[in-house]
């Protein structure tokens, strides 16, 4: 048995006659067998709320100027920063591959307005090529390629 | 007879007039290698103990009555193999349903949330009978087949953690029925239902366990009706701002 659900989750809006046993959650929820990937893709939320902060930072540094810009890069070679952006870059790759690879496809209606969906099968290649376009593009500029 | 095996049930057991919580009771029983966990059921009710209840009908997964947890997974026990499992087998009431006795859940919670979706097509104006038929293409059919083979056995609603923590979410086969009809070319209540899966509990609800499309006996694929239909309502909410299409209300 798994631990109690809501009390009155599935229940009538108006009780039955009978007494009833009251509900319980799916055995392996939450973070066993086959609720892992979901809670691990929910728990990745966290990597985007620090992140988003993190940005903010990155502009107010800008924004304020030289000097604490190059503070600011100082304390990101701390490696504390450079962990959390190991462990941020598998969540976010977690993250898009649940969603661009298993939710984005199917989540398409049948039509758009006036146009039909693709076939779901050219969804994942048209995926994983703009994906790898991506990151090939976000290479170059961090390489220096571009002037 | 030979090929007769000796396998363990752990089945739930619940009196609503004796006892406060479920318990679990163990059964030893001969099974034959061909048996489903539906004949299981029955030889122990038959056989061994006729105070055990489940529910069960047509035996070949077309009236989805029999869905109950098997070795904690929400399955279809007339289509469920007992070879797939060792030689013990746990069978349980679907979770989060509350339960009337055994393995037998209450269902009138479902069925209002089924009613709450308008699961029939709705018309502004209905067509005389001697105006015909609404005729609909093979392609209008496609777009919403898949989701009209749901047979509401509630094996999603089962699965869902989302239906076990918020008791007032609609819950996968009634939204992908909802959608369903949102689709159907004969239909004009999608302002209806969209508003519907906009309130609290609706769509939004949903947070992508995608549970309910791995374990529909059917593969109807709930988790892309439900998200779909979050497109379509706020698609539907943006259009409101601008045009008033021909619509039941």
């Amino acid at each position: 048995m798994g631990r109690p659900a809501d009390p009155l989750a599935m229940s009538p809006s108006r009780p039955g006659r009978t007494r009833t046993a009251p509900p319980v959650m799916p055995a392996e929820f939450p973070a066993q067998g086959r609720y892992r990937s979901y809670m691990l893709f929910g728990a990745c939320c966290v990597f985007f709320l620090l992140s988003s902060l993190l940005v903010l930072r990155v502009v107010d540094a800008l924004a304020t100027g030289p000097d604490a810009w190059d503070e600011l890069l100082r304390q990101f070679r701390h490696p504390l920063y450079l962990a959390y952006n190991v462990a941020a870059l598998a969540g976010f790759v977690f993250t898009a591959r649940r969603f661009l690879f298993q939710l984005f496809a199917k989540s398409q209606p049948p039509r758009i307005g006036p146009f039909p969906r693709p076939p779901l099968a050219v969804f994942p290649p048209v995926l994983g090529a703009a994906w790898l376009a991506a990151t090939a593009l976000l290479f170059c500029i961090l390489w220096g390629a571009f002037p | 007879m030979s090929d007769l095996r000796k396998k363990t049930f752990v089945i739930t057991r619940f009196d609503p007039d004796k006892d406060e919580v479920p318990k679990t009771q163990t059964y030893q029983i001969p099974v034959r290698p061909d048996w489903k966990v539906l004949d299981a059921l029955n030889f122990i009710k038959d056989e061994v103990d006729g105070t055990l209840s489940h529910r069960w009908s047509c035996r070949m997964a077309v009236c989805g009555s029999c869905g109950m947890t098997v070795n904690g997974e929400p399955k279809l026990t007339c289509k469920t193999a007992l070879s797939d499992y060792g030689d013990t087998v746990a069978v349980g009431p679907l979770s989060n349903f509350p339960v009337i006795r055994d393995l037998v859940v209450e269902l009138e919670g479902f069925m209002e949330k089924f009613k709450a979706v308008k699961p029939w097509i709705l018309r502004a104006k209905e067509k005389a009978p001697e105006e015909g038929v609404y005729r609909q293409s093979p392609e209008q059919l496609e777009a919403f087949k898949q989701f009209s083979m749901c047979i509401n056995c509630m094996l999603c609603y089962a699965a869902c953690p989302v239906v076990g923590n918020e008791p007032d979410y609609l819950g996968p086969a009634a939204i992908a029925l909802g959608h369903r009809y949102n689709l159907d070319s004969r239909d004009e209540g999608d302002a209806e239902r969209n508003q519907v899966f906009r309130e609290e509990g609706g769509v939004y609800s949903c947070s992508y366990a995608n549970e309910c499309s791995e374990v529909c006996p059917k593969n109807v694929d709930p988790a892309a009706a439900i998200n779909q239909a979050k497109f379509l309502a706020v698609v539907d909410w943006a259009k409101s701002f601008v045009s008033s299409p021909p619509r039941r209300k």
